[in-house]
């Protein structure tokens, strides 16, 4: 084969594989017959060792495998048994305790892919057989891989300067690493600084930020300005990102202009959401003063309409606008606004008790700590409770006409009002989309960052982490929670200070590559570049890739028409050598 | 080899991520399928070089399947699965791209249309996978034997 430089390498002919089939205790011994599989095994020229195992998974056998490589009996290791999804990283460490390299592993998957889904035992057999010989044959032409170790710069950069983004950015302070925290507007702390009381626990907005013995675990605004380790950046967007994990260099542009760049070693996305836009269904006639969204209630003093600064005889809330209807808004719940109306509704009503209070709902949906009797008490104190949809809201006179249907007694209400509340959603912010593009984050169908799997994330970490209502509607409480898990991510990465990234990611083959740049553009993170260089007198171009930002999905060497790009551990050779055995007949 | 007897070699290119793990769900399961099928694992479809299929059936492969993700597009018909899609941005549209450049190389080679499929599927359905393979399996049947085999 050919390496990194072009020059020609022998794979050293005499590799000894030792193949270890486990049984899984006896789990697929009905649909396999595991004695001529070994037979069948030994015969193959470069194994050396065969052994077959009850229960691979228990100590003192995985020992058998380390004893093994530390005589030196064996330099690579085929497991047949369970699935690689589960048992590739656990075998890899057994590799590594033992002093070899763990890409010289392989896997032979006869539990999922084959015993547990043929009942016909000589086939299911004989498919065992060709599904070790595949290992084997990738096994043969591995190699000792190690990934390049980098520098993770110790700050951070947060976007978003709402509750989660402030938390992130306290809780990454405290644990004595610096961020630039980035907000557009030119007070931080979003949408929660708007409010009066958080429900349910009756607690104001602006409380939040300050010293208040109830929430405590809401970040504290005098803090943060004083905080040496938080630089904070308001009436500021984020431009130009560029990098990779460890190291991502990022440009900010405040309103007048000027141009800041940081040097972070990871980002959190915390830029949050937007409430619906209720113009968008006109039957609830937002254009009259006195129909206004939950959030421009807040701003009302003392619940008086806006016309004429009345005390309001009746008032309507509507759930659910903008959200739970793919027609009206948006398919999601939006969580927060069952509880929130309610918590307005009770204020009003415990303001003025002779005023009456209709909340028309679909279903309530108090599914949190606290709410559902926050809600019953609710019903108790008077508020009426309608479950229907309203048709229309229309101005008559100085009072508005709510046309609605009471599902539950069959009937039509005309209820005259003098302020209608409606319980808007929430929905992705302007410029999320373009955001999760200049960082490679994936977007869900309704465009939040898509919430992976936590699962998934240390598997293969790009160093950017998401928290709150950009991942889609989210209260306070769930948003600071979220917050604090990015941090302790974050945090968790800064604290190494190095890593050492996969070497599973594509490398060039400088002898095949004439520089056609076929691909360049369908690299998926910007990864590769063509460069010039001089080789022996002569101009030659050829791809450069970035190590940090090469994810190794291989879609490069999918376009190479010349062999001259491919992803280490899925060379060509090792897919080719794959297919043979496949298709060999024992 | 009588003709009932006939089982078809499929050469399965699955994802490390939706494919793969499919074919572990129906595993799990124990939704039996033929036993013709060979399953190499790659990280993402997007990996395939046409030349691995067309290798794969003029060495005698009666068939060759990729199992890739979804596609973003397709979660909007599927519903709100909104959590499983490619693993890497797109990489999925890479191999529909490539899979077209493969239909045409089939007829190149004078090969059935029938003897490459390409799959989107979650690592989640194990049932579909079992009903794909056994699909394709039973179309293999029908065709001529490959013309590759044993040449």
């Amino acid at each position: 084969m050919l390496n990194d430089k072009g020059v020609e390498e022998e794979i050293k002919p005499d590799v000894k594989i030792g193949v270890y089939v486990c049984s899984c205790n006896g789990s697929f011994e009905k649909s396999i017959d595991i004695e001529p599989i070994i037979d069948h095994v030994r015969n193959f020229p470069d194994v050396v060792k065969v052994e077959h195992y009850k229960h691979l998974c228990e100590e003192e056998e995985l020992e058998q495998i380390k004893e093994d490589i530390k005589n030196e009996i064996v330099d690579r290791v085929v497991v047949a048994g369970c699935t690689p999804s589960t048992h590739e990283d656990i075998m890899g460490n057994i590799l590594e305790e033992a002093g070899l390299n763990r890409y010289l592993y392989e896997h032979a998957n006869i539990r999922e892919q084959c015993s547990w889904v043929h009942s016909d035992m000589d086939a299911a057999t004989e498919k065992a057989m060709s599904i070790i010989a595949m290992a084997i044959a990738k096994s043969r032409l591995s190699e000792p891989l190690i990934g390049t170790e980098i520098e993770i710069k110790p700050n951070a950069l947060v976007i978003g300067g709402g509750i989660a983004g402030m938390q992130v950015s306290l809780d990454l302070a405290q644990n004595g690493f610096k961020s630039y925290l980035v907000e557009r507007e030119p007070e931080l702390g979003g949408r929660t600084y708007g409010l009066n009381t958080t429900y349910p626990t009756s607690n104001c907005g602006i409380c939040c930020m300050h010293d208040c013995k109830n929430c405590k675990l809401t970040p504290k605004i005098e803090e943060f300005y004083n905080n040496p380790n938080i630089e904070v950046l308001t009436n500021s967007e984020v431009s130009k990102i560029d990098g990779h994990i460890g190291n991502y260099a990022a440009e900010v542009r405040n309103k007048i202009g000027d141009l800041k760049k940081l040097y972070v070693g990871t980002i959190i996305i915390s830029t949050g959401s937007k409430t619906f836009d209720p113009n968008k269904l006109p039957e609830y006639g937002y254009e009259n003063e006195d129909v206004v969204t939950i959030l421009e209630l807040e701003k009302l003093h003392n619940f008086r309409r806006p016309s004429d600064g009345k005390v309001p005889e009746t008032v309507n809330f509507i759930l659910c606008v903008g959200s739970r209807s793919e027609k009206s808004g948006n398919p999601h719940c939006s969580l927060v606004c069952c509880n929130f109306a309610i918590g307005q509704a009770r204020e009003i009503k415990e303001l003025y008790p002779n005023t009456n209070v209709y909340v028309h709902y679909m279903d309530i949906r108090a599914a949190y700590q606290g709410f559902e009797e926050f809600y019953a008490e609710a019903r108790d104190m008077g508020i009426n409770f309608v479950r229907g949809r309203v048709a229309k809201v229309e101005k008559i006179g100085d009072k508005l006409m709510v046309r609605a249907k009471d599902m539950d007694m069959g009937i039509l209400l005309k209820i005259k009002s003098d302020l209608v509340v409606l319980a808007v959603g929430q929905e992705p912010v302007e410029g999320t989309g373009q955001l999760a593009k200049m960082l490679n984050q994936e977007l869900d169908i309704e465009g939040f960052i898509k919430n992976i799997n936590p699962q998934y994330r240390s598997f293969e970490d790009n160093g950017i982490y998401s928290a709150g209502c950009v991942l889609g509607p989210k209260g306070i409480r769930h948003s600071i929670e979220d917050a604090k898990n990015a941090a302790m991510n974050a945090g968790n990465l800064l604290r190494k200070g190095r890593i050492r990234l996969s070497p599973i990611k594509s490398r060039v083959v400088d002898a095949n590559c004439d520089g056609c740049a076929y691909c360049i553009d369908p690299c998926l993170y910007n990864a590769l570049t063509l460069i010039e260089y001089n080789r022996s007198g002569a101009i030659k171009k050829t791809v450069e890739r970035n190590e940090g930002k090469c994810r190794g999905c291989g879609v490069c060497a999918a376009t190479c028409p010349k062999k001259g790009i491919y992803v280490s551990h899925y060379r060509p050779e090792q897919i080719s050598a794959m297919i043979d055995a496949a298709l060999e007949v024992a | 080899m009588a003709e009932d007897d006939f089982e078809p070699s499929i050469i399965a290119f699955c994802c490390n991520w939706c494919g793969y793990r499919a074919a572990d769900s129906a595993g799990i399961r124990n939704i039996e399928y033929p036993t013709g099928l060979r399953i190499i694992r790659i990280m993402c479809s997007g990996m395939i070089h046409p030349n691995y299929v067309i290798d794969a059936l003029t060495k005698g492969a009666d068939g060759v399947i990729i199992f890739g993700c979804y596609r973003e597009e397709d979660l909007r018909d599927l519903g709100p699965t909104k959590y499983k899609a490619c693993h890497y941005v797109d990489g999925i549209k890479k191999t529909e791209n490539r899979a077209e450049a493969i239909k045409l190389m089939l007829e190149d080679f004078g090969l059935e249309p029938e003897r490459f499929r390409l799959e989107r599927i979650f690592a989640s359905e194990g049932q579909r996978f079992a009903q794909i393979v056994k699909e394709m399996s039973d179309s293999l049947k029908s065709l001529a034997p490959n013309p590759f085999k044993n040449s």
